[in-house]
């Protein structure tokens, strides 16, 4: 069949509908290719209209009898619609609480580092220059969101100590030293660790340690980082062959310049 | 008492109003008075969506079952008739799909021929075969329009959908009764 224009559907079916026969006159006057059309669709209303039971108006309705078991029952849609909105609604509160609830990832914090410029002298007598300690990240919580800018701890010029002792092994020295300075000492392993006595003045603690390195066979390396770390060789090259020496008192001249290491000269 | 309705009638409340207002109040008799102005109507649409006497009749009792348990609840912003017509058509809906899988292994032919017998012998049996084949849904718009000849606004308070909604949904549903309507007289 071919299908009519919506306005013209439209028409007729409200014509149709309301039965004025006048009206259903004058439009197939100007459409009287639809005469067939008005009168399909004018059975079909009119059978629909009639197919309303009449019966019931004619006899006095039954009496009223509430009904025990009738329970009211939401629409299937509502149910749907009720039960997609909770899901949505769980939905967001695990992803909220979840999101809350996760430790955020941490950018990995810009570390700069000052490296100082590599002078020929010092790095001859104290080798290369530190390396940067790798950043540890593992202690940061999500307050430590921010990038961290970080410079490397700047070595504050170390203070001359006074350090006498006149019987100990070498690394009791070396821990006296560490805590009389603050710095960290650390000895390699193969670190010979004879008996000496030492008797210094004002002097900083690497001093002491290069004084005592050249006479026992070992090289403090500053780590720029406030530790220093003793390896058992001598700049030359060689490793330092140790010799347990009876600590001697040092001279007068030798204390008044602020230097003595018993058993040297 | 006909003074009440009287007075209610001139000051643009309908009766309908004063009977619930009334139930609300404790006088159980008003509910009868709503009972028999609407049983018909109610009938009627429960007997056009659920194609049974019998079924039907059984649906009218719940509905006003319900009504009468939950007359509290009506909030007065439409009419009384449309807040009815309403349960009734759910209602109904409900129980033609409840049945529906009940009946899925009766005949249709069966089916419209029971139709047939309980109509009065001017009923058409082709509208009668087309009505039976439509959804539940749909057989309630024809109903509401051609039935109890509600209005738009109407139908669409009914079906608790907007203006526009029902008047798409009443066109499509005429238009699937229309080709059931035709295939069958083809």
């Amino acid at each position: 069949m071919k299908r009519l224009a919506p306005e013209l559907d439209s028409l007729i079916w409200t014509l149709v509908e309301k039965g004025n026969a006048r009206a259903i006159e004058e439009f197939l006057a100007r459409y009287p290719e639809m005469k067939q059309e008005v009168a399909r669709r004018s059975l079909m209303v009119k059978g629909l209209k009639e197919l309303k039971p009449e019966a019931a108006v004619e006899f006095a309705p039954p009496p009223f009898r509430p009904a025990e078991h009738v329970r009211y029952q939401r629409p299937t849609r509502m149910v749907y619609i009720v039960a997609a909105l909770v899901l949505a609604a769980l939905g967001v509160a695990s992803f909220t609480v979840t999101y809350i609830a996760l430790p955020k990832q941490v950018e990995a914090p810009v570390v700069e580092v000052e490296v100082p410029q590599a002078d020929p002298e010092t790095f001859a007598e104290t080798g290369p220059p530190p390396k940067a300690q790798e950043p540890s990240f593992g202690e940061l919580g999500p307050e430590d969101e921010q990038p961290i800018k970080t410079k490397a701890p700047t070595v504050q010029a170390p203070k001359a100590i006074a350090i006498t002792i006149e019987d100990a092994p070498l690394h009791t020295v070396f821990d006296l030293i560490a805590a009389e300075s603050g710095l960290q000492v650390i000895v390699a392993p193969g670190t010979p660790n004879p008996s000496i006595g030492v008797d210094y003045k004002q002097m900083t603690p690497l001093e002491i340690l290069r004084d005592m390195g050249r006479e026992h066979g070992f090289t403090p390396m500053d780590q720029g980082d406030g530790s220093i770390i003793i390896v058992p060789a001598v700049e030359n090259g060689t490793s330092g062959r140790m010799r347990p020496r009876i600590p001697e008192r040092p001279s007068q001249a030798d204390r008044q310049d602020g230097r003595s290491l018993t058993g040297t000269n | 008492m006909s003074a009440l309705m009287e007075r209610a009638k001139q000051g643009g409340f309908d009766e309908d109003s004063v009977l619930v207002e009334r139930f609300l109040s404790g006088d159980r008799s008003s509910f009868e008075q709503l009972y028999s102005k609407y049983y018909d109507k109610v009938f009627a649409i429960a007997r056009g969506i659920l194609l049974d006497q019998d079924e039907a009749a059984d649906a009218v009792q719940e509905v006003f079952t319900l009504v009468f348990r939950h007359l509290g609840r009506f909030d007065k912003r439409s009419r009384f008739s449309t807040w009815l017509f309403r349960i009734a058509v759910n209602r109904s809906i409900q129980e033609a799909r409840k049945n529906r899988h009940k009946k899925r292994n009766v005949d249709l032919t069966e089916a419209v021929g029971k139709i047939a017998a309980e109509e009065p012998d001017t009923a058409d049996p082709k509208i009668q075969a087309a009505l039976a084949k439509l959804t539940p849904n749909d057989r309630a718009l024809i109903v509401l329009f051609y039935w109890e000849e509600l209005s738009l606004n109407d139908i669409a308070s009914s079906l608790n959908c907007g203006v526009n909604a029902a008047k798409t949904r009443l066109y499509r549903a005429r238009e699937r009764f229309r080709v059931l309507y035709e295939g069958d007289e083809a």
